[in-house]
């Protein structure tokens, strides 16, 4: 059974129909690619599979469950982690904190009002862990926004695997990443493979090719070809479309 | 690294402030000035009002214009019960809280779901709702309001009839405020309020109910707001339909900019200067109130110049 599925989803604003009966599956433990060029909407499938867009037809399950309906909140709370495409993380707060904040809305008593969140080993226990499996254990202390643009992305992907997620959105976890940092991230992802399903959607053709189980391409709004990654490189719709073009 | 020192310079000022406040009515006895402490414990009250409105303006992000309405509630929750006869504070005061609470919770269910300049003018217009339904209690005195009959009972005792013993009871609420706060702000809740306030989006995606979290900030703000009118109630003796008023409200978040909108001790400081300087000018001078807007304008751009954070 599929961890996480769109089933004819479709969107539209105006007259621009920018989801169109898409319809995609992510298997437990794979890394799903979904590629397409600019405009092709991709950020709009994302958000309607985290709760941020509603659709004007279709389902979003995940695990059987119907949750097309549901906010980004009860999402997480049920197995569903994400990234963002413009990096977000709390500028202030400590890398340690960012991280240790996910663990919080993720366990027990998420509010307490007055139990103090620093040096709370409850929550940085596992935060602590986090940060060590994507590399980042040396840098706990610093703030968020003291970090580099690459350890950023990074941090957000650990604040993500805090909440031991069933399911994993990255939204172009590459963007505006230089060639050294962008392969940092390729291989981090590459040691998470299995840990959950992912959901890539990325432009970088080689990250996409050193990752990917399956492939999804998608056009104006159309899921054109799916599949193996080897299968799709040579569907000659692809090709036309978009491979093609590059 | 400046910003850390900030924050301490920003407690030592609240505490000074205290300080003088505490010391009040030791100089209005020697000074045989009864006006200075009415003065010290009105500044206490609206200490206490500001680090209301801190929560929501500072922790939570939102600039309210309504906030004075759960002033008036708390105060008219007193007026009622003591027209009854229930004034006595073991049973007024949680009345006004709950009171003020209960209205921000359905009004903040509302205004939450909006932001920036529409939740200003939602929370006006809630406020200015309240205000129309206090104006029409002609049984309350209508728009003219009434006097208290006299303070409320303490467990039966006289006590807080004494200025001295109302003054402490101000300061000490406001002391064990503001430590609340500051925990508040320190704990989980207040985390998750901050990654709610600087970027809603992510803590959704972490699980965080954003709406959810907001409202339990704008409630507890709500019902600190009623105990603040319960005790300007007591102060001044007196119950209108000013205090509902958006002027009032304004006043109130030109006192948490003044002091900080970062920090509960902020609110207060900049709450204590402006009671202090305000009444101390116009005391002093009838163009007091030039030399005080002359006062605010240089404290804003000096805020501007430092960040916001300060």
């Amino acid at each position: 059974m599929s961890v996480l599925a769109a089933e004819g989803l479709c969107k539209s604003f105006g007259a621009l129909a920018v989801t169109q009966a898409v319809s995609l599956d992510l298997r437990a433990g794979e890394v799903h690619a979904l590629i397409g060029p600019n405009g092709a909407g991709k950020s709009s499938l994302i958000a309607q599979l985290a709760g941020t867009l509603a659709p004007d037809a279709g389902r979003v399950r995940l695990e059987g469950a119907d949750i097309t309906r549901l906010p980004p909140h009860l999402r997480a709370r049920r197995g569903m982690a994400r990234t963002f495409q413009i990096s977000a993380v709390v500028g202030g707060l400590s890398a340690l904190a960012n991280v240790a904040l996910a663990v919080q809305a993720h366990g027990p008593r998420p509010l307490a009002p007055f139990r103090r969140a620093d040096g709370d080993a409850a929550l940085e226990g596992p935060a602590r862990a986090a940060l060590a499996d994507v590399g980042l254990a040396d840098r706990a202390a610093v703030p968020a926004e003291a970090l580099s643009y690459g350890e950023r992305r990074v941090l957000e992907i650990a604040c993500a695997l805090a909440l031991v997620p069933r399911v994993l959105l990255l939204d172009e976890p590459l963007a505006g990443m230089g060639h050294a940092e962008g392969r940092r991230i390729v291989a981090l992802l590459a040691g998470l493979r299995g840990r959950c399903a992912m959901l890539l959607v990325e432009h970088d053709m080689d990250a996409v090719f050193a990752l990917a189980d399956r492939l999804s391409v998608l056009v104006e709004g159309r899921v054109i070809a799916s599949g193996p990654p080897a299968a799709v490189r040579a569907d000659p719709a692809v090709r036309a479309a978009y491979l093609g073009a590059a | 690294m400046r910003r850390p020192r900030l924050r301490q310079s920003g407690v030592v000022l609240a505490a000074l402030l205290l300080a003088v406040l505490a010391l009040a009515p030791v100089a209005a006895r020697l000074l045989g000035n009864a006006w200075l402490l009415a003065l010290a414990t009105r500044a206490g009250v609206f200490a206490i009002a500001a680090v209301s409105l801190q929560f929501i303006v500072g922790f939570a992000g939102l600039a309210s214009l309504g906030h004075a309405a759960f002033l008036g509630i708390g105060a008219y929750a007193l007026l009622m019960l003591a027209g009854a006869g229930w004034d006595e504070m073991a049973l007024s005061l949680p009345a006004a809280i709950l009171a003020a609470a209960a209205y921000a919770w359905p009004t903040g269910w509302l205004a939450l779901r909006t932001r920036g300049v529409t939740f200003i003018m939602i929370t006006l217009a809630f406020g200015q709702m309240a205000f129309f339904v206090a104006e029409s209690l002609a049984v309350y005195g209508g728009d003219d309001g009434m006097p208290l009959d006299r303070a409320p009972p303490l467990f039966g005792s006289r006590l807080l009839a004494r200025p001295e013993a109302f003054h402490a009871l101000v300061l000490l609420l406001l002391l064990a405020l503001l430590l609340a706060a500051r925990r508040l702000g320190a704990g989980r809740f207040g985390r998750a309020l901050r990654a709610a306030r600087e970027m809603p989006g992510l803590a959704a995606s972490l699980g965080f109910d954003v709406v959810r979290v907001r409202l339990i900030a704008y409630v507890l703000a709500g019902g600190v707001g009623g105990l603040a009118g319960w005790l300007l109630a007591v102060a001044s003796g007196f119950v209108s339909p000013a205090l509902f008023d958006w002027r009032l409200a304004g006043q109130l978040l030109v006192m948490v900019i003044l002091g900080g909108v970062a920090t509960p001790e902020g609110a207060a400081s900049g709450a204590i200067f402006l009671v202090l300087v305000e009444e101390g000018l116009s005391a002093a001078d009838e163009h007091g109130r030039i030399v005080l807007g002359a006062l605010l304008l240089g404290a804003a751009l000096w805020r501007v110049r430092r960040g916001r954070a300060g």
